[in-house]
């Protein structure tokens, strides 16, 4: 279980979250919807261990430290790669694993995210759509159980849409847990099984996700 | 991932910024091509600018004739001028006025009295706007002997002083701070070394100042092959590095910082070692060969490795400090400019406020100059250890600070 809580991140006077709770179990996905400020970004950087909270605490199934860290896999909403590498050299860079076994994952990854046939290619030759299947594939490395995916459909079309989906259930399904930041949660219907909606720090939502769709369609009406 | 394939990759992310590389590599060599070109027609035809110019003394006291020897035999004007002696001012006058001679070098009478009485011993350099520059070389030499001759004289006559206080005759001692200054100056003029303050090479020492200004150039340039390393190290605080938690832990965060610190300086010292090999043609060939000495390669290529270091380090510092690319780069940009004017490489060390020039001496680029000048031009033992004990606490300096940012920024839980 990945498990965060009592999540609380100041700037100056504006708190960005407030006394946030989490959790996340394997093979499950949760999406995580709110308006522009509302503390999503914040709150998945925290659980990724890229933040530190100012107060309350993250748990990883009883890990800490390198292995806690090993264990989350995060993709930023921006392509936090390294433009001069190839895609195989970006992959090669944020893996832990050792050479051998290293060899094997990148290639596995590679066939999978559909990314084999341009893995010399420098990334700043890519397209935006492949551009996020390599920051995808980055996270993935290490082999992570859980995995934080902050606005993985920004400027995608319909097909890289549908593609992502397909890819993201798959993963879930093998037992992966999945965190998606969102603002569009009719795209996240069909993957999702639970829901948490912020509002300027405060959690309004936390519950599954049938019970949140049949609100929005009761506003709605 | 092993630290040495950390570095391998490192080195590809920065030297496939093409644009940039070249930027960094080919723009020197440009700069230092315009310079050398002043140089190189004299060099390749064999021609030589002989400045001519008259000098006339009316001080008929040993010393002063010592002195006015010494400035006909200085190291910095010796290749470069022709020098008439004239018995009086009108024949000087007319020489000028013929265009026999460029300047007029005039030496008072009361020249040495001057000297010797706390006075304001003056020269005087005649010469029409036309030859403005050439008056500026011999007025720099002139300036830096003066310097050399007051100070000694000072020293001399406090020792006089001492002896006269303590019983010893007063006509003695005059003769013998005569006798002193006579041989002090005959054993300076077979002195390489100046003794500005400045060091063996400065705009105002003996040398000619196209040695002083290349290495100059050599350290301008090197600090400026640190931008590209600031840039990626700017971009990557700001980005994926962090982002990806990379720096998270304190060994990938020291692999991080030793891969950048390396691959800076790997930049850093090819831009050297393309600059040197051109700015040495400048040097004449034979005189070249006479330097090239054991000893001289010895020295320099420390001095490049921790030159380069240096500025490495102040890449990642500034890279870590300032998290935003293009105003690092711009900031970078500037402190380099500013090292530069404060370290004496614009401006002439003797011409800036006294407060300026000292800051100018702690800062990297004013030791790698003078590293660099002692190194390629002329060895002195005790200033180059100077200058690099210096420059070492500074790049200790840099790199910690800029490690404990680096630190810093990956911090998580």
């Amino acid at each position: 279980m990945l498990i965060g809580h009592g999540l609380t991140k100041r700037y100056g006077d504006r708190y960005a979250l407030r006394n946030a709770a989490i959790e996340l179990s394997s093979g499950s996905a949760l999406m995580l919807l709110g308006r522009n400020g509302s503390g999503k970004t914040t709150l998945l950087n925290i659980l990724a261990l890229a933040m530190r909270a100012d107060s309350g605490t993250v748990q990883i199934d009883e890990l800490s430290g390198r292995a806690a860290r090993e264990a989350i896999g995060f993709v930023p909403q921006e392509i936090a790669l390294f433009e001069e590498l190839s895609v195989e050299e970006n992959l090669r860079v944020w893996c832990t694993l050792p050479r051998a076994a290293a060899k094997e994952r990148l290639d596995a990854l590679l066939e999978r995210l559909d990314l084999y046939s341009m893995r010399k290619k420098l990334l700043r030759r890519l397209s935006g759509g492949q551009k996020r299947r390599v920051n995808l594939a980055v996270a993935l490395m290490g082999c992570p159980r859980y995995l934080l995916l902050d606005e993985p459909f920004v400027g995608a079309d319909e097909d890289s849409e549908g593609r992502m989906l397909e890819l993201l259930a798959g993963y879930r399904d093998s037992g992966l847990g999945l965190i998606i930041v969102s603002h569009q949660p009719r795209t996240l219907r069909t993957i999702a099984d639970r829901a948490m909606v912020l509002e300027r720090g405060e959690t309004t939502f936390y519950g599954a996700a049938e019970d949140y769709f049949a609100a929005l369609e009761d506003r709605e009406l | 991932m092993s630290l040495w394939r950390w570095i391998a990759l490192d080195l590809k992310r920065l030297f496939r910024g093409r644009a940039l590389i070249l930027a960094t590599l080919i723009t020197p060599l440009v700069g230092l091509m315009v310079f050398a070109s002043v140089v190189a027609p004299m060099l390749l035809e064999e021609k030589r600018i002989i400045i001519p110019y008259a000098i006339c003394n009316e001080d008929s006291s040993e010393p002063v004739r010592q002195f006015v020897r010494l400035l006909t035999n200085a190291e910095s004007l010796k290749s470069l001028t022709a020098v008439y002696p004239v018995k009086d001012m009108q024949t000087g006058y007319e020489l000028l006025a013929s265009g026999n001679v460029s300047l007029l070098v005039h030496v008072p009478a009361d020249f040495y009295t001057d000297i010797s009485t706390g006075g304001n011993p003056a020269m005087y350099i005649i010469a029409s706007e036309a030859h403005s520059f050439e008056q500026s070389i011999v007025r720099i030499t002139v300036d830096s002997l003066l310097s050399i001759v007051g100070q000694s004289q000072n020293v001399l006559q406090r020792f006089a002083g001492e002896a006269i206080d303590a019983g010893a005759d007063e006509a003695a001692a005059n003769d013998w701070i005569g006798g002193q200054m006579s041989g002090g100056i005959e054993e300076y003029m077979h002195r390489r070394a100046a003794l500005s303050q400045g060091g063996i090479l400065s705009a105002y020492s003996e040398y000619f100042p196209v040695q002083y200004y290349l290495c100059a150039l050599f350290s301008i340039f090197a600090a400026l092959a640190m931008l590209p390393a600031l840039y990626l190290s700017s971009a990557d605080m700001g980005g994926p590095v962090v982002k990806r938690g990379l720096l998270a832990s304190r060994p990938a965060a020291s692999k991080y910082y030793l891969g950048r610190l390396i691959s800076g300086a790997a930049l850093i010292l090819l831009a050297l070692a393309l600059l040197i090999p051109i700015g040495a043609v400048t040097e004449e060939a034979d005189a070249l060969l006479a330097n090239m000495a054991d000893t001289v390669w010895l020295a320099l290529a420390p001095a490049l490795i921790l030159t380069a270091l240096s500025f490495s380090a102040l890449a990642l510092f500034l890279g870590a400090l300032i998290n935003r690319p293009r105003l690092a780069l711009w900031c970078g940009f500037f402190i380099v400019l500013t090292m530069a004017a404060l370290s004496g490489a614009l401006v002439a060390e003797g011409a800036l406020p006294a407060l300026l020039a000292e800051i100018g001496r702690w800062t990297p680029l004013k030791s790698a100059m003078s590293l660099l000048a002692n190194s390629l031009f002329s060895l002195d033992s005790a200033r180059y250890a100077q200058d690099t004990l210096r420059l070492a606490a500074m790049f200790i300096a840099l790199a910690l600070a800029g490690y404990k940012l680096v630190l810093r920024k990956g911090a998580a839980l």
